[in-house]
């Protein structure tokens, strides 16, 4: 585990640990917003009185355990992003798309959701390539992510529909609309 | 599942043990919480997985330990300064015992009742089925899913706002009473202490003596207080200001007096006073000097004394019997006011002596019955089953159930009627 005094030293982290799976530095960039805005949001959650003493630290804090899915966020985030700009410029819109998926699922990763890879690519495709058909989800994620099937993205739809977070709420992280899509929602 | 609000027995877990799950028990911490210690159950929960801790402690013992095992080890030390609250003063004694009390006076929450006239159509049904075996089975469903649906209900009027817990819906009273002791624990007095800043400000300051217990650990707590929400330094502040350069030799022998009183947070700097007119490096033995003529400090309330003067009053707590005899008869070659005042009191206890959770499972070298029913009161305290769980089977049930309403009068087949 490691502790920053700073936000602007924990997106460095960020940052730094995005690289390898990250080559685009507009991309990273985007992430790197969405993980910090998430943090932001996740540390200023109401903390519930649980009459245990706690020792617990005011600084901003990486986990070994959060290393991995920071990296799982990049590569999906990449791969997704990728589809929409096989020329390799990033356009605007794109970059807010990034963000906000990476804010959700580190939000979701932060209040204690325990999210597959299958289930954070499905994530990643319906918020930066906006809603979708099953159809489409199928055959999209698997094309751009190697050693998922279109058997691990149905699993993820039906359990992003029921996740436990730590506090014991139970939430859907997607949703199918009335045009019968499915598209993400808040956590 | 009414009477989960009892389960503080350990003969009960023996009777379950087949059916007995850790994990449902298991607080997941958040990511910025170190450690935790339930005091009512008298564990401890760390934020390390079991594995990853015992590889710590390895490297610790081999004098090899990285950053993070340093990390976990001050960690244990902190939350074990917690426990010593426990089991060495009036005050924390008394307040887990006062929580007991409340937690198994909570009355089980009632079944509510169905609706008169629902329940004339009810009986009419069940009457009319008779003997049919299915149509029986429909009239248990539809009494099933009745009764699901209005315990949901009452349990979200009785759980408090946010929380999703099936023990919130169980015990509101209890968790209610914890709040407010909680609130109140937070209030700091007019020098700027709190009860909390009292506990935890003292817990920081033990912490680093132990871990530095050679050397001026005041560098040490500095940098610590840095990296901690407020309440956390409050102690520590307050003694410096007051006695300077003295404030770590004053510290602990001052908490450990301090919190035989009522009211600790208030009693602190007049027992800071008189343990500060000792010379310099007596601070601890003048301290227990002053056990035999404490006198009366009208802010800081009652003078509770220790746990063991409290315990032989009263038996209705017991969950620290165990360390309670051992303080009592000198096994640990230490008395009450030791394992407060001089950090290096801890090394006569020796490992953590009760129960010790980790991210996915519990150690400790306590009876497993024990450790199992302290597990599952630490899990009823810290509210970790999920009443959502049910209420996500409930809807699904009654899903199905419309759904073979539905194919019994639109559908056609067998079951077309």
């Amino acid at each position: 585990m490691r502790t920053f005094a700073t936000d602007t030293e924990f997106t460095g982290a960020i940052s730094t640990t995005l690289h390898t799976a990250v080559s685009s530095d507009d991309i990273r960039r985007a992430l790197v917003a969405g993980i910090g805005a998430g943090e932001h949001e996740s540390r200023q959650g109401p903390s519930r009185e649980d009459g245990g003493m706690n020792l617990r630290l005011n600084n901003w804090v990486l986990r070994d355990q959060d290393v991995p899915m920071t990296e799982l966020i990049g590569v999906v985030g990449a791969a997704a992003a990728a589809m929409l700009t096989p020329g390799g410029i990033v356009a605007a819109a794109v970059v807010t798309t990034l963000s906000s998926f990476a804010a959700l699922v580190w939000k979701a990763w932060r209040k204690g959701a325990k999210l597959t890879k299958a289930e954070v690519a499905t994530i990643g495709f319906l918020e930066v390539q906006g809603p979708m058909s099953d159809e489409d989800l199928l055959a999209k994620a698997p094309a751009a992510l190697p050693g998922m099937s279109a058997v691990d993205v149905q699993r993820a739809i039906q359990t992003l529909q029921d996740v436990e977070l730590r506090d014991g709420n139970i939430v859907s992280l997607i949703r199918r609309d009335a045009s019968g899509l499915w598209r993400t929602t808040g956590v | 599942m009414a009477d989960n609000g009892r389960l503080i027995q350990g003969d009960r877990m023996a009777d379950d043990e087949q059916v007995f799950d850790p994990s449902i028990y298991i607080k997941q911490l958040d990511p910025d919480q170190l450690g935790m210690f339930e005091p009512l159950s008298g564990v401890m929960l760390l934020n390390i997985s079991k594995i990853d801790l015992r590889d710590a402690a390895r490297r610790f013992v081999a004098r090899a330990p990285t950053d993070f095992d340093r990390a976990i080890i001050h960690t244990i030390n902190h939350e074990a300064y917690h426990f010593a609250q426990v089991v060495s003063s009036g005050y924390v004694f008394h307040r887990q015992a006062r929580l007991l009390m409340v937690f198994n006076a909570s009355e089980a929450i009632p079944e509510p009742p169905i609706d008169p006239h629902m329940q004339e159509t009810l009986d009419a049904a069940r009457e009319a089925a008779g003997d049919d075996p299915e149509l029986r089975q429909r009239y248990e469903q539809v009494l099933a899913l009745l009764k699901g649906y209005n315990q949901i209900n009452l349990y979200n009027q009785l759980a408090g706002p946010g929380d999703h817990s099936l023990m919130g819906a169980l015990l509101p009273a209890f968790f209610a009473h914890m709040k407010a002791l909680a609130e109140g624990e937070r209030v700091a007095n007019a020098d700027g202490l709190s009860i909390l800043g009292l506990l935890e400000g003292s817990a920081v300051v033990h912490a680093n003596q132990l871990m530095h217990a050679d050397e001026d650990a005041t560098p040490y707590v500095e940098a610590e207080l840095t990296t901690l929400p407020p309440v956390y330094r409050e102690l520590y502040d307050l003694t410096v200001a007051r006695t300077g350069e003295r404030a770590l030799e004053l510290l602990l022998p001052a908490v450990a007096l301090a919190l035989r009183f009522m009211q600790p947070h208030n009693a602190y700097l007049p027992v800071l006073s008189l343990i500060a007119q000792s010379t310099p490096g007596d601070a601890v033995e003048h301290g227990r000097r002053l056990i035999e003529r404490l006198p009366e400090i009208s802010e800081g309330g009652h003078l509770l004394g220790t746990a063991l003067d409290l315990r032989r009053i009263d038996d209705g707590y017991r969950a620290y019997d165990a360390m309670l005899g051992k303080l009592e008869n000198g096994e640990w070659g230490i008395d009450s006011y030791d394992l407060l005042a001089r950090p290096k009191a801890m090394f006569a206890v020796g490992s953590f002596p009760l129960g010790i959770v980790t991210n996915d499972g519990y150690l400790g070298a306590l009876d497993p019955n024990e450790l199992a029913a302290r597990v599952v009161l630490m899990g009823a305290v810290l509210r970790t089953q999920s009443r959502r769980r049910a209420e996500r089977q409930w809807t699904e049930f009654a899903s199905a159930w419309g759904r073979s309403v539905a194919q019994r009068w639109f559908g056609g087949g067998a079951g077309n009627e």
